[in-house]
């Protein structure tokens, strides 16, 4: 996985660098607008992190000329002023999230995680969340490296929950998905799917946790300190 | 609307002083004048008395006599406040009827022309006429000089001049009561121009800040428009600067305090010298009070200063809004041990903008986070009571005393039971956004202890 950090600030660039190599990406970093612009014409990237604030081109005309180039690469904006139409008008000119300075490494990495997921789909081959692994090749769960066996239910249950893990799934946003647009199912039933997964996820480091009124969210241990 | 009455009546005074000047002069003048004239009539009838007396003179055997036409003196005595005194003397002087001591003319009148003269008799100024003329007796051949006097007391000229005046000055009167009226319809009128720019002013909206037009209007309005615009303008480049301010401020503090997170952050993940974690993990804390207070405290700036710009309101749903926000901050609730949740809500429609509700909701739950603290239950509703939708966040922590309820929505402050780090801005920021929204905030102890805060909007109702 290679993320190119575009971030004018050399001590800020350096930080983030090493978290997100402890992250196990491979990171390459620029530190203004022409050259990001540059980079972006001849290699590909599974994530832009893009600071706004950039000497020579700022960071909105970056992210114009690459949606210019119909370029599907996430791009995570970093700003300074977390304005709501810095928001608005990045989200228009193609952003896909953003983090306002200043943030915490854990959400920037767990955002990076979630951004190229959702970006490649299933394609990605291993999703970790802890113990637990999923792969997505072979659709197969394991915990501890032992295979989870599930129902298909369960298993979209858990697949929803794992894509998003560290992060609050609505209830309705899981019947949505299970149930279809046909069928009609009840959120009880999701109740049910997600009480039999805790049965099978009998690790001490990986948790689903129940939002009182909201949903669900699966936990790993990393997160919980 | 007194400025505008004050004006009127500062013209009405400066125009009213003069006039009575005016009128005092005229009236002085009219007076004079109208006894001149009085003079001119009453003098006539004083001739004609004078004369019929001198036609009364016959001689009788040498000597004089005088048949006093009585006629002639009581229609002068018609008036009773009028007194006559007459007085027929010979050539010497000498008195034959009358009052013998009515002063008599300096010098004797020439013959035939009639003298008039003021004089004072027993205390009254009177009006006197001297006659002198021959008296013939045909018969005898013989031609006899006398002279007559005769004075009136003066009521009746005054009289006359008086009624003349005051006729005079009832017109006088009137015409400047016109004048005033005039002038002050103009008045009324002239200032028109100087109302409707009143009026435009103050019925600006709050961020208009367009200069104001200047034609069309009358040459004398024109400065002031002028200095409008000036002004006008300098508030413009006022706001620009701040503006610039904010987004200079949010770059140069917020930039450096990613720095700072990120290098603690990447030090305590070091497995070497447990004591030197443990420092790190205080300055990350102080760290992140720092950074949210930053943020809130621009953010706060921010809300303030575009108070005036129009916000795009849209249509949108309070529970479902605060259930996203609830799904956003579940994660940094659960890390913290506190149990938020959300109870079942009903869709209640507001005219909202989504991106400042959701901070408005996000800082009532960062507030019940910290100021609950771990363990504790927050609790997010929403529900419909007539016109009003409300929100309702409500924690089981330690509260507000009712006292300091009022004082918690002013900036930094803190309450007397807040524990942990906070910088006293998250209410301010939810007040300042629920304004804008015409919403308001009542803050209310949740049954059994802890904190409960209501923001309630004018509710959208279906096709009204």
């Amino acid at each position: 996985m290679r993320i190119l950090l575009v971030e004018d600030n050399p001590q800020l660039s350096e930080s983030l660098c090493t978290a997100l190599e402890q992250a196990g990406f491979a990171v390459d970093a620029v530190h203004d607008g022409e050259a990001a612009d540059h980079v972006l014409h001849t290699h590909d990237y599974a994530l832009v992190v893009l600071d706004l604030a950039l000497p020579r081109l700022d960071g909105w005309e970056v992210l114009k000329r690459l949606r210019g180039r119909r370029a599907r690469v996430p791009v995570l904006i970093l700003t300074a002023h977390g304005a709501l139409e810095d928001r608005v008008r990045g989200l228009d000119l193609g952003a896909d999230d953003f983090l306002s300075k200043p943030f915490e490494l854990a959400e920037l990495e767990a955002r990076t995680r979630a951004l190229i997921r959702r970006a490649n789909g299933l394609e990605q081959a291993r999703i970790p969340c802890g113990p637990l692994v999923y792969d997505t090749v072979t659709r197969m769960f394991t915990l501890h490296d032992q295979p989870l066996v599930l129902t298909p239910r369960e298993h979209a249950v858990l697949e929803i929950l794992a894509l998003r893990a560290g992060r609050a799934v609505a209830k309705e946003t899981l019947t949505d998905q299970i149930f279809g647009m046909t069928e009609s199912g009840s959120p009880e039933a999701i109740e049910i799917y997600v009480h039999r997964l805790r049965r099978k996820l009998t690790s001490d480091d990986i948790s689903i946790v129940t939002l009182r009124g909201l949903g669900y969210m699966l936990e790993t241990r990393s997160a919980m300190q | 609307m007194k400025t505008s009455s004050t004006l009127r009546w500062q013209l009405a005074v400066s125009l009213l002083l003069p006039l009575l000047v005016v009128l005092i002069i005229d009236a002085i003048l009219t007076y004079q004048h109208s006894l001149t004239a009085a003079n001119a009539v009453f003098d006539r009838t004083l001739l004609s008395s004078a004369k019929s007396i001198a036609d009364g003179a016959r001689i009788r055997n040498g000597r004089l006599s005088v048949d006093l036409p009585h006629l002639s003196l009581e229609s002068l005595e018609g008036n009773v406040s009028v007194r006559v005194f007459y007085r027929v003397d010979d050539a010497e002087g000498r008195r034959i009827t009358g009052y013998d001591d009515l002063p008599p003319p300096q010098r004797p009148p020439v013959f035939y022309r009639p003298a008039y003269y003021d004089a004072e008799y027993k205390g009254e100024s009177v009006r006197m006429i001297a006659l002198r003329q021959p008296v013939h007796e045909v018969s005898a051949a013989q031609t006899l000089v006398i002279s007559v006097l005769v004075g009136e007391t003066g009521e009746m000229r005054r009289a006359f001049a008086r009624h003349m005046l005051v006729k005079t000055l009832w017109r006088q009167a009137l015409l400047i009561l016109l004048v005033i009226a005039i002038v002050l319809g103009a008045l009324h009128r002239g200032l028109q121009p100087l109302r409707n720019l009143s009026e435009e002013v103050s019925t600006r909206r709050e961020d208009e800040l367009a200069p104001f037009r200047a034609p069309g209007r009358p040459s004398e309005l024109q400065p002031l428009v002028r200095a409008l615009n000036q002004y006008v303008a300098r508030i413009q480049r006022m706001l620009a600067a701040r503006r610039r301010f904010f987004a200079d401020a949010a770059h140069q503090l917020k930039t450096p305090l990613a720095v700072l997170r990120a290098q603690v952050e990447l030090a305590e993940r070091e497995p070497e010298l447990p004591g030197v974690r443990q420092r790190l993990a205080t300055m990350r804390g102080s760290l992140e009070d720092a950074s949210r207070g930053v943020v809130q405290l621009l953010a706060l700036a921010r809300l303030e200063n575009e108070r005036g710009d129009t916000l795009p309101l849209l249509p949108l749903d309070l529970a479902s809004a605060a259930r996203q926000c609830a799904l956003e901050w579940a994660p940094v609730s659960h890390r913290q041990r506190v149990d938020l949740g959300v109870q079942e809500t009903v869709p209640v429609k507001i005219l909202g903008n989504p991106q400042l509700l959701q901070e408005l909701i996000g800082n009532l739950i960062d507030n019940a986070i910290r100021y609950a603290g771990a363990g504790s239950t927050i609790t997010l509703s929403t529900m419909q009571l007539g016109e009003q939708a409300i929100l309702i966040v409500s924690d089981n922590g330690p509260g507000i005393p009712e006292a300091e309820r009022e004082l918690v929505f002013q900036r930094f402050h803190r309450g007397s039971t807040a524990r942990g780090e906070g910088s006293g801005l998250g209410l301010a920021i939810v007040a300042e956004i629920a304004a804008r929204h015409q919403g308001r905030i009542i803050l209310d102890e949740t049954p059994g202890g802890g904190l409960t805060v209501r923001v309630c909007w004018p509710a959208l109702l279906p096709e009204s």
